[in-house]
């Protein structure tokens, strides 16, 4: 009989890494906080690099010609103390940095959604999808003020440059290293993990949507810093807990936006310089703002702000009871430092705050329309999200978060009332009420409960091109929760899309097309609409990855619902006569094999597993379906008339620099 | 038989005598070079003495190449357009302007080309000014990323990485200049490593040239201030627009600040010493990495980069792994990033061309208080362009604001060759300058664009969009027409047949275009 394992296997390994940056860790004033010992999710079989289930550091310096060893984590000698120590001249110590918060960042992600995360399948060709089961990072990659994430190579690369300002926190030749910025490694990450979310989530059409991405990376970037133990005690301490304060904001700017010269975004979210009279003071909202701003940062400060006001007022709410306590009824403190307790009480709260808005803004993700997302859009997305978890909105985050953004003028395209209610995206049962077309009267319960009773499986292959192109017969929909091997998660993945695509297009699920806002025939549309390969006459339909979100039932339960993203396809071409002519064809026709955009345009679908009842669905479709032109000639104008980047006449070395990274120009411009 | 209907010749729209090219009263005429796709300009305003009429020439420059992609015989070159300008003159220029240190606006003044011709005074926008500290740092700053480009341009080339390189290519030759259509990676080199102001290049000749040619000396122009008489002519003045006193509007055509442009520059030196051998430092002590050619074979570490990157031994082939085809392999080449760090040089390329353009001296020419105006953006784009209300111009007790040049505006020269952010569109009530602003009132009668243009030629390059299809049509209709682009006969140009005034006004040869603008 083998002998019995008395030693419990850790939960979590702790590293340390810098708070903000080295910059800040060389001030006597931040003694106490430069430095954060980061508890991570366990990986027993870690191997060096760090190269775990989820990340795999390789230093390559390809501009210095060399190779730094990889670092490794289950040295005694590392574990017994935490990790390396912060240092700026090993490199080790930066490949742990990069590890320790990429892992944290996937920690939140995976906890807010319920389900291990997803890199974006890598695509050697149209007909081949690959499982990558590591994001890559190369802490040493670039001399450039530069950090960014590659799609193609499903890498985070990071830059170093000496710096040239001469102030009181930098000295001229030194190197900076952006892979040491607690921030942009969890921006980066961030951007990642979207991307493993949503794979057409980034193409720009229209002004909010790389806002929005800029802004998302943000969002998590600062509450994750927020929601580490101790970060925000030291400040509130100081502060006398006054969150919303001149003092604590205004360091806290200060702050990220010197951390490695990223962070612009975050530090113009908080607050600003008083030019006349030079002094910090917080930002103050603006129903106007997004009216005049529209350079993707600018404006993605501005939803970073909007929900940073959301959770000031939370903070407010939640600690109100707390002053009246500590000041004997009265709520005004006495003069002099706050008791201990107090503090330890209070950064508590904002640390809760932190962590609940943090999350609330990641499961957002699963409830956002497939394409082309607006500031309305995640609102909307956030709300729907929030009442499926917590019906009850006790800690009144929902509505700090609406009237914040309502201060900042951020509402959904043609809302009539402005409340929870009228922004919760609609379930099918309304869309169904709502449309008057004959056509969509069926048995919406039946057609539900079809797609789970699974008799009708699959032998065609869906034109979204398995990577197996003779399916075996699927019955059920592969679980996608927090267990279980990720890349069998992956396959499940495929195969869930699979029945649904079979339901969707050949099966019941056909009469529900119309409420969803999806085209079948051909006939009468656009002969630029991409036309399905399985069944000519009819216009293709796409289903992407079908994963699960956690929903609690009225007697708090927890159940998982299908979260599926549907899209239909169309080529556009800028020049106006080229688009008719290619139009007014026969649907069928052969087309260019080259167009100069895709439209895009279908519905997220969030099916509840369990009742199956439409009143239970939620569906969020885009504006306007594929047909739709006005849509349509909306996005090309905004294509056509520099809704992007104020672009050069080098038009062609851009166009590939974007194409190759569409994140690497968008980050060098990051400071401003 | 009834006789043919003979339609006669159009009138020749200026009064030439001994091929000089004469202004009417108190007016001006523009002489629009079809020198290809570049910049020259020659302009005549009425003079205080009659038939002495003032001369300013506005750069002369092309893309090699493009000239002869004008359809037109017999084909014709720089060395007409020079011998033009001589004889339309009568050998005196009263102002050379130089825009910009660009190819495409200065390689045309070279000494073959110009040796004979007498200039008064030549402008310069103050960015060349040579004792301005603020002006000698910027264009050492340009010269250290320029230094910069043709090294990674050097590493790009030996990687094999070859779009890159003509790309590089492309930008370093509107940096250097000459006549020459191929680039010679070589000789930038020496240019560059001579000196500390790459006074070897075609472009820094062609501007020495200009200064020493000026009999008056140079002028180096700020925007805003008070309006410049031109001597010597009856109510013409200029009134200087741009670049932007501050640096960092010109290197605002991408919101970047200058220290990045710095940052680069100084990388690239961490890595590459002068001349031949490449020299690398490591961020780290030298004794922290291994090489990268031998790191594969190290005992210890080998197997790592081998699995984890993908090197190769020095036996050579790789193992695919992992064995599960759908799974990506672990070594899969397409996520290394050997070359990666040398695209930041492709994009600081980019930003740099734009921040040349953004140096460009901007000039509205003025037919007598209050009267029409013609406006030469020369290159300008965005961050020149809204830096025009920033300030004003003192005329006597009056203040004369952009808003108000612009909306006199009769002729706009396109920025940029007619590129998609050197003519910002908008609308008369927007807070920053553009199109909207330009041609209100009775100059909307007469506005005419003139966009310096071989569209065959640009879409051959990696397909500039020049000019792009959006501005055309913007302008084509803000002016009903009235739009001269270099490679368009004047047949051609579609306000010939629309506008009688016009087709009054103009004239058409192979070598140039005529503009008359009555007072």
């Amino acid at each position: 009989m083998p002998r019995p394992d008395l030693t419990p296997e850790p939960s979590s390994r702790t590293l340390r890494v810098f708070a903000f940056d080295p910059s800040l860790a060389t001030q006597i004033d931040n003694a106490g906080i430069a430095e954060i010992a980061v508890s991570i999710p366990w990986e027993p079989d870690l191997q060096p690099g760090p190269v775990g289930e989820y990340i795999e550091v390789v230093d390559v310096d390809p501009a210095s010609n060399l190779f730094y060893p990889p670092v490794d984590l289950n040295d005694p000698r590392i574990l017994a103390q935490d990790g390396l120590p912060p240092s700026e001249s090993n490199p080790q110590f930066h490949q742990q940095m990069v590890y320790a918060v990429a892992m944290a960042t996937i920690a939140h992600f995976e906890q807010a959604l319920g389900r291990v995360a997803l890199w974006s399948s890598h695509r050697p060709n149209r007909r081949v999808r690959q499982f990558v089961r590591r994001l890559r990072i190369y802490p040493h990659a670039l001399r450039d003020r530069n950090a960014f994430y590659s799609p193609d190579k499903k890498a985070l690369l990071f830059g170093y440059f000496p710096t040239t300002t001469r102030d009181a926190h930098n000295t001229p030749g030194t190197l900076v290293f952006t892979a040491l910025s607690h921030d942009i490694v969890a921006h980066e990450t961030t951007h990642a993990l979207l991307d493993g979310v949503h794979p057409r989530f980034n193409e720009p059409v229209n002004h909010d949507v790389l806002a929005f991405h800029e802004a998302f990376s943000d969002i998590v970037a600062l509450f994750q810093h927020f929601a580490y133990p101790g970060v925000l005690r030291d400040q509130i301490r100081r502060t006398r807990g006054d969150l919303a304060g001149e003092s604590l904001l205004g360091q806290l700017a200060q702050q990220f936006g010197r951390a490695s010269g990223r962070g612009g975004a975050l530090r113009d979210a908080l607050g600003e310089v008083d030019e006349a009279t030079g002094e910090w003071r917080p930002r103050k909202p603006s129903v106007r703002a997004l009216d005049t701003t529209l350079e993707p940062h600018d404006r993605g400060a501005i939803l970073v702000a909007a929900v940073f006001g959301a959770f000031l007022k939370a903070y407010r709410h939640r600690t109100a009871d707390l002053y009246r306590i500590a000041s004997d009824g009265t709520g005004v403190l006495r003069a002099g430092a706050i008791h201990p307790d107090l503090t330890h009480r209070l950064a508590t709260e904002a640390e809760g705050c932190a962590k609940a808005i943090l999350q609330m803004c990641i499961r957002a993700i699963d409830y956002c329309p497939p394409v082309g997302i607006t500031f309305g859009d995640y609102l909307r997305a956030m709300l729907t999200a929030d009442v499926a978890l917590f019906p009850e909105d006790s800690s009144r985050f929902r509505l700090a978060m609406l009237e914040s953004f309502r201060q900042w003028g951020i509402h959904p395209e043609g809302l009539r009332v402005y409340s929870e209610e009228s922004l919760l995206w609609p379930t099918l049962a309304q869309v169904l009420r709502e449309s008057a077309d004959a056509a969509t009267e069926c048995d919406a319960a039946g057609v539900l409960r079809s797609l789970f009773d699974a008799t009708e499986a699959a032998t065609k292959a869906p034109d979204h091109d398995p990577l197996n192109p003779r399916p075996p017969r699927i019955r059920n929909f592969e679980p996608w929760n927090l267990e279980g091997d990720r890349y069998q998660t992956w396959r499940g993945a495929e195969s869930n899309a699979r029945i649904l695509w079979n339901w969707l297009v050949e099966g019941p699920g056909k009469q529900l097309a119309p409420a969803l806002g999806l085209v079948v025939d051909s006939w009468k549309a656009p002969a630029t609409i991409f036309q399905s390969e399985t069944y000519p006459g009819t216009l293709a339909i796409e289903v992407h990855s079908v994963r699960t979100a956690q929903r609690r039932t009225a007697r708090g339960s927890t159940v998982t619902d299908l979260v599926v993203e549907i899209t239909q396809r169309r080529r556009g071409f800028f020049d106006p006569e080229v688009q008719k002519r290619l139009d007014s064809l026969t649907p069928g026709s052969p087309m260019p094999p080259k167009c100069d955009f895709i439209h895009r345009a279908g519905c997220t679908l969030i099916i509840d597993a369990e009742s199956r009842c439409p009143s239970r669905v939620r569906v969020i479709r885009t504006p306007g379906d594929i047909t739709d032109n006005a849509r349509f000639e909306a996005v090309r104008r905004f294509l056509c008339e520099g809704g992007l980047e104020p672009a050069n006449a080098f038009e062609a070395p851009q166009r590939q620099l974007d194409r190759r990274e569409p994140f690497a120009l968008i980050h060098r411009h990051g400071d401003h | 038989m009834p006789a043919k209907k003979i339609t006669p010749a159009p009138k020749p729209a200026t009064p030439t005598a001994d091929g000089r090219l004469l202004p009417p009263k108190d007016g001006a005429v523009i002489r629009m070079y079809r020198i290809g796709h570049g910049d020259c300009f020659l302009l005549a305003f009425d003079g205080k003495t009659a038939g002495k009429p003032v001369y300013v020439l506005i750069d002369c420059g092309f893309k090699p190449g493009s000239s002869g992609k004008i359809e037109r015989t017999p084909a014709l070159g720089a060395k007409d357009v020079a011998a033009d300008i001589f004889k339309a003159t009568g050998g005196t220029v009263d102002i050379a302007v130089v825009t910009h240190e660009h190819q495409d606006h200065v390689n045309g003044f070279t000494k073959t080309h110009f040796s004979k011709l007498k200039i008064r005074q030549t402008w310069f926008a103050w960015t060349e000014d040579p004792d301005n500290p603020v002006a000698n740092a910027l264009r050492k700053k340009f010269k250290d990323q320029l230094l910069g480009m043709l090294q990674a341009r050097n590493r790009l080339a030996a990687d094999g990485n070859s779009a890159e390189v003509r790309w590089m290519d492309q930008f370093l030759a509107f940096e250097l200049g000459g006549e020459s259509e191929t680039f010679d990676p070589a000789s930038a080199a020496r240019i560059l490593a001579a000196d500390s102001d790459a006074s070897g290049s075609a472009n820094k000749k062609s501007m020495k040239l200009l200064r020493d040619l000026a009999s008056e000396g140079p002028r180096y122009l700020k925007p805003h201030g008070a309006p410049i008489p031109l001597s010597g002519a009856r109510n013409a003045r200029a009134f200087v627009l741009g670049p932007p006193s501050e640096e960092k509007k010109i290197l605002d055509v991408d919101p970047i600040g200058i220290e990045e442009f710095h940052a680069f520059g100084a990388a690239h030196a961490m890595s590459i010493d002068a001349g031949d051998s490449v020299v690398v430092r490591s961020p780290f002590h030298p004794a922290l990495g291994l090489p990268l050619d031998s790191a594969a074979n190290d005992p210890d570490l080998g197997h790592f980069f081998r699995d984890r990157y993908g090197v190769p031994t020095a036996s050579g082939a790789l193992p695919a792994l992992p064995k599960n085809l759908s799974e990506i392999a672990t070594n899969e080449a397409s996520r290394r990033i050997d070359g990666e760090w040398l695209q930041s040089a492709l994009q600081i390329a980019i930003e740099r061309n734009n921040a040349t353009n953004n140096t460009s001296l901007v000039l509205a020419f003025e037919l007598g208080k209050g009267g029409k105006v013609l406006l030469f953006a020369a290159d300008a784009q965005r961050g020149n362009w809204i830096s025009w209300k920033d300030g004003t111009w003192k005329d006597g007790d009056q203040t004369v604001t952009a808003k108000d040049l612009l909306g006199r505006t009769v002729v706009y020269k396109v920025g940029h060759h007619g590129s998609h952010n050197a003519t910002l569109n908008g609308k008369a009530t927007d807070p920053h300058p553009n199109l909207g602003w330009m041609a209100q009132g009775s100059s909307a009668r007469e506005f005419t664009a003139l966009i310096t243009a071989v569209r065959s030629w640009a879409l051959e390059q990696d397909g500039w969009n020049h000019p792009l299809p959006a501005i055309k049509t913007a302008l084509l209709e803000k002016c009903a027409g009235r739009v001269l682009q270099t490679d368009t006969r004047l047949e051609d140009t579609p306000a010939i047949r629309t506008d009688p005034a016009f087709a009054k006004r103009t004239r058409g040869t192979p070598l140039y275009f005529d503009l008359r603008i009555d007072a």
